[in-house]
C-alpha cells in the first residue's frame, strides 16, 4: 500500500486534492488566508467556493483576508479521539471570528488551553499536516 | 392536507454494547416486538420499508442495509424500500418517510426501523465516523466530533446565560433515574451531581457524564393510515404534524450557537400544524446527546424562556409534576444512542407512555406528546407531535 493510500485510510485530511477551490491551499502554502467573494452578490463565502449558494453566479474571486480574528468558542480536544487525532491530541480547537465577519473553525496551536479566553485575538497561520497537506490554523497574537 | 397517519405498534431492543447480538439480529429483535404490540398484522403486510443507520457503512461494512434488513425481517416491500441517513435524525427522518408516503396515499401500512451496531469497529472509527458528520474538508478535518462542537455551545450557553455545570448535570441525573426503570436502557444506575463533575473531561467544559454513550440498539415502528389504524390496535397514535428545518451545514453558516434557530422554525410549524402550543405538550422525548442540549431544547421548543434552561431543571420542571416530563425513557443519555435507532425509539416510548405501557415511569394522562430530533452541531432539528386523536 502506497502512502497516500494509507494516508487516505488514515483519514488525513483534506482528502478532496481535485477541488476548484484549490487555489485556497496554495495561497495557504505562502501564508495568505483567503476566500471566494460572490461578483453578483457581493457576499463573502466560507468556506469558500466554485458555485455561490446565495445566487448560483459562477463569477467568484479570490480575495486576500487580513488573518486576524478574536477567539469565540473554544475547548481542548481530549479524548474521543478519531483515527488521526491520536498524532494531536490534545488540542485546542476553537470557533475564530475574523475581522472580515466569517466564523472559522480551526486549531489554535501556540497556546495552552488554559490561557486562552472568548475574546482573545488571533492571527490565522499554517500547519503542514503531510509532505503535500497544509491546514489553516490560528495562533494568538503575543503583544 | 393529506391522509391521517398512525402508529399501531412498535418495538425496541434492548440497548447496550450487544456483544450477543449482530446488526441485523438487533434489527429482527425490535422489528418482531413491533409486531407483537400490534394485532392482525405480519411483516407480508408491509408495503414499504424504511432502514435508518448512519454508520453501516463504516461500522459494519455492510452497504445496501434495506434490502438486508427486509429479508431478515421477512419483509418484502411493493410500494416502497429506502435507506435513510441523516446522522442522528436517521431513525425520525425514516418515520417522516414513511409518513410522506401514507399521507400522499401512495401506501397503507409502512415500518420505519432503525438500527446501529456501533460496537463491532474499533475506537478510532467510531470516533472517526462521528467527526465525518461535520463538513469533513472544513471543520471535520480539526478532529471535530460531537465533544468540541457542545463543548462550544455550553461555553457560549454559560457566557451568555450564565448555565452552569451543576445544572448541566441535573439533566444527567434525572434521565438516569429514569433510565435505572427503563429495562430496554443501556445504564441503568443512577448517578449524583457529584459523579458527573468528577467524570473526565472530554472536551472541557464536556464531561464523560455530559455525554451520551456509543450504544448498539434498534427499534421499529409500524405505520398506517388514520382510517385503517383501528383494525390493529385499540390505541393508534396520530402524527398530528412533524416538521423537519435544516437551514446550514458547517458551524460557520449558523447564525448562533445558544439559540438553534432551525430548532424554532421547527417548532412553530410542528405547533401550528398540530393545532397545539408548547402548554398543551403532556410528555416529551428531546435529543439530550449532551447535557447542554436537553437545556437549550426547553428554551427554544417554548417551554421556558431563552437563557432560563437552567433553571428550569433546577426547579424540576422536566420532572413527573412540573411543566413537562422530559426524557423518562432514560434519554439518549441513558437509555443510550444507537445512532440510527434513537428517532424511532423516541416514538416507540411516546407509545409506552400513550398506551400506560411504560411501567414505572409512566406519567398519568398523556394525550398529547412531542418528539425532538437533531444532527450535526445542532444544524438540522426534527420536531414531531402525536395525539390520541388525529386533530
Amino acid at each position: 500500500m502506497s502512502d497516500d493510500e494509507l494516508h487516505y485510510l488514515l483519514n488525513l485530511a483534506p482528502l478532496e486534492k481535485e477541488t476548484k477551490v484549490a487555489r485556497f491551499y496554495e495561497e495557504l502554502k505562502k501564508g495568505v488566508l483567503t476566500t471566494t467573494k460572490c461578483n453578483k452578490c457581493n457576499k463573502l463565502l466560507w468556506p469558500p467556493r466554485y458555485i455561490c449558494p446565495h445566487c448560483l453566479s459562477d463569477d467568484l474571486e479570490w480575495v486576500k483576508l487580513s488573518g486576524r480574528g478574536k477567539i469565540y468558542a473554544f475547548t481542548e480536544i481530549r479524548h474521543g479521539l478519531s483515527a488521526w487525532m491520536e498524532n494531536y491530541a490534545p488540542k485546542p480547537v476553537g470557533v475564530i471570528e475574523i475581522q472580515e465577519g466569517l466564523k472559522i473553525v480551526s486549531w489554535i496551536e501556540d497556546a495552552k488551553f488554559e490561557d486562552l479566553t472568548i475574546g482573545m485575538e488571533v492571527q490565522a497561520c499554517h500547519l503542514e499536516v503531510s509532505p503535500d497537506t497544509v491546514i489553516l490554523t490560528f495562533v494568538p497574537v503575543r503583544t | 392536507m393529506g391522509k391521517e397517519v398512525a402508529i399501531v405498534g412498535g418495538g425496541i431492543s434492548r440497548y447496550g454494547k450487544r456483544k450477543d447480538a449482530s446488526f441485523r439480529d438487533i434489527a429482527v429483535e425490535a422489528e418482531k416486538e413491533a409486531f407483537e404490540s400490534a394485532e392482525n398484522i405480519s411483516p407480508k403486510d408491509i408495503e414499504a420499508l424504511y432502514v435508518a443507520t448512519a454508520y453501516s457503512d463504516r461500522l459494519i461494512v455492510q452497504c445496501h442495509p434495506a434490502p438486508l434488513v427486509a429479508e431478515y425481517a421477512g419483509i418484502t416491500p411493493k410500494a416502497g424500500i429506502g435507506r435513510v441517513e441523516m446522522a442522528c435524525t436517521s431513525g425520525t427522518v425514516a418515520i417522516r418517510t414513511a409518513y410522506m408516503g401514507i399521507k400522499a396515499g401512495l401506501f397503507d401500512i409502512a415500518m420505519a426501523l432503525g438500527v446501529e451496531k456501533m460496537y463491532s469497529a474499533p475506537t478510532p472509527e467510531i470516533q472517526t465516523c462521528l467527526s465525518i458528520v461535520a463538513d469533513k474538508e472544513w471543520e471535520g478535518v480539526y478532529g471535530i466530533n460531537a465533544p468540541p462542537g457542545f463543548a462550544w455551545i455550553a461555553q457560549r450557553h454559560m457566557y451568555e446565560y450564565g448555565t452552569t455545570e451543576e445544572q448541566m448535570a441535573l439533566v444527567a441525573v434525572k434521565n438516569h433515574k429514569y433510565g435505572a426503570l427503563n429495562p430496554k436502557a443501556q445504564f441503568r444506575k443512577e448517578i449524583t451531581v457529584e459523579d458527573v463533575l468528577k467524570s473526565p473531561i472530554i472536551a472541557p467544559p464536556i464531561k464523560l457524564f455530559d455525554c451520551s454513550p456509543i450504544t448498539d440498539g434498534a427499534a421499529a415502528v409500524i405505520l398506517t393510515s388514520g382510517e385503517k389504524a383501528k383494525q390493529y390496535t385499540n390505541t393508534p397514535m396520530y402524527i398530528r404534524s412533524m416538521a423537519q428545518v435544516n437551514i446550514a451545514n458547517t458551524v460557520a453558516n449558523i447564525p448562533s450557537l445558544t439559540t438553534w434557530v432551525p430548532l424554532k422554525e421547527a417548532a412553530q410549524i410542528a405547533y401550528k400544524n398540530a393545532k397545539v402550543s408548547p402548554k398543551d405538550i403532556d410528555y416529551a422525548e428531546l435529543h439530550d446527546c449532551f447535557t447542554i442540549s436537553e437545556i437549550i431544547e426547553y428554551e427554544d421548543l417554548g417551554f421556558t424562556e431563552k437563557g432560563e434552561g437552567g433553571k428550569f431543571i433546577e426547579e424540576g420542571q422536566s420532572d413527573i409534576g412540573g411543566t413537562v416530563p422530559v426524557n423518562l425513557s432514560g434519554g439518549l443519555k441513558s437509555k443510550g444512542h444507537a445512532v440510527g435507532a434513537t428517532g424511532v425509539g423516541q416514538a416507540v416510548e411516546i407509545m409506552l407512555q400513550m398506551r400506560n405501557e411504560a411501567g414505572k415511569r409512566q406519567v398519568d394522562g398523556v394525550e398529547i406528546s412531542l418528539a425532538h430530533n437533531l444532527s450535526g452541531f445542532a444544524t438540522h432539528h426534527t420536531v414531531t407531535i402525536y395525539g390520541r386523536e388525529p386533530y
